[in-house]
């Protein structure tokens, strides 16, 4: 029987080398992509925070009187004041 | 895209059995059957070889599945399914080809010949890279999916040659493991039940990791698809 065990190790070698750079890249790429999803998702959090703060300090204006919105009257036969 | 409970599941399930068949395939390939009485040690690469090539078998005609399925009814799933499955029958050819180059050594005393069978392996392999690049050039998302889909059933006709290259061509010295041939081939075996066995066994391990491998990169597609939409959706808001 020829002596080739050598070469044996090295085809189940090269096969692990290559499933667990198969594997690794997957992993990688999706650890990649989560982080990048939870910084997009950081970012949109402290954008909606940004607009919420500078909704809050904006004063409101003070409504003119002359140009007050009329009161809406109802001609609607089922109103109370018709 | 969320997940059902019950996917996510059978996916993790699914990992777990695949590995413990990989387990269980090494073990019968490596200590369970013995050497082969005229190659020696090296015969023991054949159960990779042929497993890893059934796995890139599979994942080719997957992309065809989804090719078509694609251009039926023009749904991005099929997309990712072909996109995954390339990258993995790419990464499993590579398996068949070294393997086989470390067999050959020994065996037909050289790494690498032009042979019919080896040839025709290159030129799949090649394809298949190809596919990969052409379509990282294509802009438009649809155009891209498309030349995908077209290109991914037409690249099968590779793999359809490579696998029946030494049963026409009389000068390969390739082995033939099941149908007739019209060659010689040099590294033929008598194949006993435990050898049997044992190839069975890789075979069904080998299909088995291609589906775990394949359904885990769709779901970093998915994740990869719905940061990229997220990422202009938040440039749009600006």
């Amino acid at each position: 029987m020829p002596d080739n065990i050598e070469y044996m190790y090295m085809g189940y070698a090269a096969m692990a080398i290559i499933m667990v750079a198969m594997i690794g890249w997957i992993y990688w790429r999706y650890r990649l992509a989560a982080r990048e999803e939870q910084l997009v998702e950081q970012f949109e959090a402290e954008e909606r925070a940004e607009r919420a703060a500078a909704a809050r300090a904006t004063p409101r204006p003070a409504p003119d009187p002359g140009t007050e919105t009329p009161a809406v009257v109802s001609n609607s036969p089922l109103s109370e004041e018709s | 895209m969320a997940y059902s409970p019950q996917r996510t599941r059978a996916l993790q399930g699914l990992t777990v059995a695949a590995v413990i068949l990989f387990a269980i395939a090494l073990y019968l390939a490596l200590f369970w059957v013995g050497p082969e009485r005229t190659q020696g040690e090296v015969q023991r690469v054949f159960y990779v070889h042929l497993g890893s090539f059934l796995g890139a078998f599979l994942s080719f005609t997957a992309t065809v599945v989804a090719g078509i399925a694609y251009l039926r009814t023009r749904n991005a799933k099929w997309d990712t399914l072909g996109l995954a499955s390339v990258e993995i029958g790419l990464g499993l050819s590579a398996i068949t080809v070294i393997t086989g180059m470390t067999w050959a050594k020994p065996i037909w005393n050289t790494w690498w010949t032009w042979d019919p069978r080896l040839t025709s392996v290159a030129i799949m392999w090649l394809a298949y890279a190809a596919y990969l690049m052409l379509r990282s050039g294509i802009e438009d998302p649809e155009r891209q999916r498309r030349f995908a889909a077209v290109y991914g059933i037409i690249a099968f006709a590779s793999v359809l040659f490579t696998i029946i290259i030494v049963r026409i061509r009389p000068d390969t010295i390739h082995p033939v493991v099941a149908g007739p041939t019209q060659a010689d081939p040099t590294g033929s075996f008598d194949v006993t039940d435990r050898i049997r066995d044992t190839l069975f066994f890789n075979l069904f391990t080998f299909a088995v990791i291609t589906a775990v491998l394949i359904w885990h990169r769709i779901r970093l597609e998915n994740l990869v698809q719905r940061v990229s939409r997220r990422k202009m959706e938040v440039l749009a808001e600006l």
